[in-house]
């Protein structure tokens, strides 16, 4: 049961949220520098106002709300949401400044969007957004999807007994490491390992593409941060499609891959344990998945007609199947061809593999395959326990880095979590129904939000209805933080007006 | 000849080697991602062979 919250509980959430604002302010400095160097002067200016907001907030938080408290749980749980509402703000002020956003809820909308690692954008003329701004836009990805609290308590350590609540508030699954800093710790070191690896790779296949060697480092960062973080967001407004290259096409299905892995996942394959790729309840259940949701989608391309041949129905179907499946959100077709070229089924595969996801701790949105494949296990468990004699004991096994037992509250878990998503889905597709919006157009965009997918079949732009872009902001935080984050919020919000919730 | 003390060498050594071990648990990890990644792509592969056989 939550109490009204007192002012030290006040103090303690808003404490912290600062500490995470006042750190923000610092790296949109460091994007300042870079805009100045690149010659972007206007932008320049444009972060140093958002830094200096940032920077003031945080610093004052420090000031105004002194406390030596550490978190509880639940003080956590309500801080990482209120993280994930405010710091988009100030992530917000040079996206605005920078003159490619209509609204200053467009702005906030990008930030958002850029931060839950979604992709949907609502900029103008992407093709000339400025590259600091541009770039941006992508440490906002590589922010999010490491997660900005894993980050930050990386960095400073100073989140103490409260820790814990932070970590599984922001949607890390399991604890890989003793300590809560060290499991941040190495989730920092896998991502800058990819990178060191990731982004070489790609400049050096961007340049076999075509691109000249300036260009490609930009690109190459860009399409690193969405990938590796299963984003959304692309360089350009032609997404992946603009390269026309197996090579980055491949590099990109590995990062992608690679980011839709959990991060205790790659903790075992670092300590050279391969079984545990076939072994894995996740990396079985995501394996079966993308391959099912491939075939159909094949087919369903196959008998449109629209792309033929196994070279073309093999390119187009895999890397989109991946790329909706891991939740990154780039395309090498252009994105309307969804509803416009690939008839019904094919799309409905994309909307599928949104919706399933990648594995749990990982950068990747969507229900995850470990809640997938423990409800399959629940599922044959509640089979054989009717198929098998009246006093057989039922026990139902699976493989998550050690040999477990199913139990009941995990099945129920998975459970409430999927029926959670699948009211999210439909809900959103509903309100754009609501508003006039096709069946197709309102399921794919919705499930695009909510999965933190980010393919879009183009209903999300500028011109959209305010109260649906609020509606999809909302849907990319739920999906973000899980819902329990939120509910932790909201359950704050109540107590305060009910004195007890 | 070293400046430092016993302790210091031994933990220079620690360290050396947990970076030792990083870069390879990294090369490992990322070969095994990279193959698990071409596995799903081969199967896939013969997936849509079959398919565009089945439809031309």
């Amino acid at each position: 049961m939550l109490f009204r919250p007192d002012i030290e509980d006040l103090r303690t959430i808003g404490r912290f949220t600062g500490k995470v604002v006042y750190g923000l302010g610092f790296v949109i400095l460091a994007h300042a520098a870079l805009a100045w160097w690149l010659g972007e002067h206007n932008e320049a200016l444009g972060f140093v106002v958002g830094a200096a907001l940032a920077l003031i907030f945080g610093a004052g938080s420090q000031l105004v709300l002194p406390t030596r408290a550490t978190l509880t749980p639940s003080q956590g749980l309500a801080t990482v949401a209120l993280i994930w509402i405010v710091v988009p703000l100030f992530a917000a002020v040079p996206l605005l400044l920078s003159g490619h956003y209509a609204y200053v809820l467009d702005a906030y909308f990008e930030a958002m969007s850029g931060f839950a690692t979604v992709g949907l954008t609502l900029v103008n003329d992407l093709d000339h957004l400025a590259v600091s701004v541009n770039l941006w836009r992508h440490t906002l990805h590589l922010l999010g999807g490491v997660g900005i609290v894993a980050v930050v308590l990386t960095t400073f350590a100073a989140a103490g007994g409260g820790a814990g609540a932070l970590y599984t508030g922001e949607g890390h699954a399991e604890r890989i490491l003793p300590s809560i800093v060290q499991t941040s710790r190495f989730i920092v070191r896998v991502a800058a390992f990819y990178a060191l690896i990731g982004v070489p790779a790609l400049w050096l296949a961007l340049v076999a593409a075509g691109l000249r060697p300036a260009a490609a480092v930009f690109h190459a960062l860009t399409l690193f941060s969405t990938a590796f973080n299963t984003a959304g967001f692309a360089p350009t407004s032609a997404s992946a499609a603009l390269y026309r290259s197996v090579a980055v096409e491949t590099v990109l299905v590995v990062l992608m891959v690679a980011g839709a892995f959990s991060f205790a996942l790659h903790y075992e394959l670092w300590q050279g344990r391969r079984a545990e790729l076939t072994r894995n309840l996740e990396a079985q259940t995501l394996g079966l998945s993308v391959v099912g949701v491939f075939a159909i989608l094949v087919v369903g391309l196959a008998r449109t007609g629209t792309h033929t041949g196994v070279t073309d129905l093999f390119r187009v179907g895999f890397f989109q199947t991946v790329s909706a499946h891991t939740t990154s959100g780039l395309a090498t077709i252009p994105e309307r061809l969804f509803v416009t070229e690939w008839g019904v089924l094919a799309p409905a595969m994309i909307v599928t593999a949104m919706a399933l996801g990648g594995m749990a701790g990982s950068t990747a949105g969507g229900i995850k395959a470990l809640r997938i494949g423990l409800l399959v296990k629940g599922l044959r468990r509640d089979l054989r326990t009717v198929l098998l004699p009246e006093d057989a004991v039922v026990v139902e096994h699976y493989h998550a880095t050690t040999r477990r037992i199913l139990h009941d509250d995990q099945v129920r878990g998975a459970a409430t979590i999927l029926l959670l998503y699948f009211i999210l889905y439909l809900g959103g597709g509903m309100v754009a129904l609501f508003y006039g919006y096709e069946l197709q157009l309102a399921m794919f965009e919705s499930t695009a939000a909510s999965a933190t997918g980010g393919l879009s079949v183009g209903l999300v732009r500028p011109e959209l209805e305010w109260p649906l872009k609020v509606m999809y902001m909302a849907q990319m935080l739920a999906g973000r933080l899980e819902f329990i984050a939120l509910f932790a919020l909201a359950g704050y919000g109540v107590a305060m007006v009910r004195g007890r919730v | 000849m070293s400046d430092r003390n016993p302790r210091q060498e031994a933990n220079a050594a620690a360290h050396d080697r947990r970076e030792e071990s990083l870069l390879r648990g990294g090369i490992t990890g990322m070969a095994l991602v990279t193959a698990a990644t071409l596995g799903l792509a081969l199967v896939a592969g013969l997936i849509a062979l079959i398919v565009s056989l089945l439809y031309s």
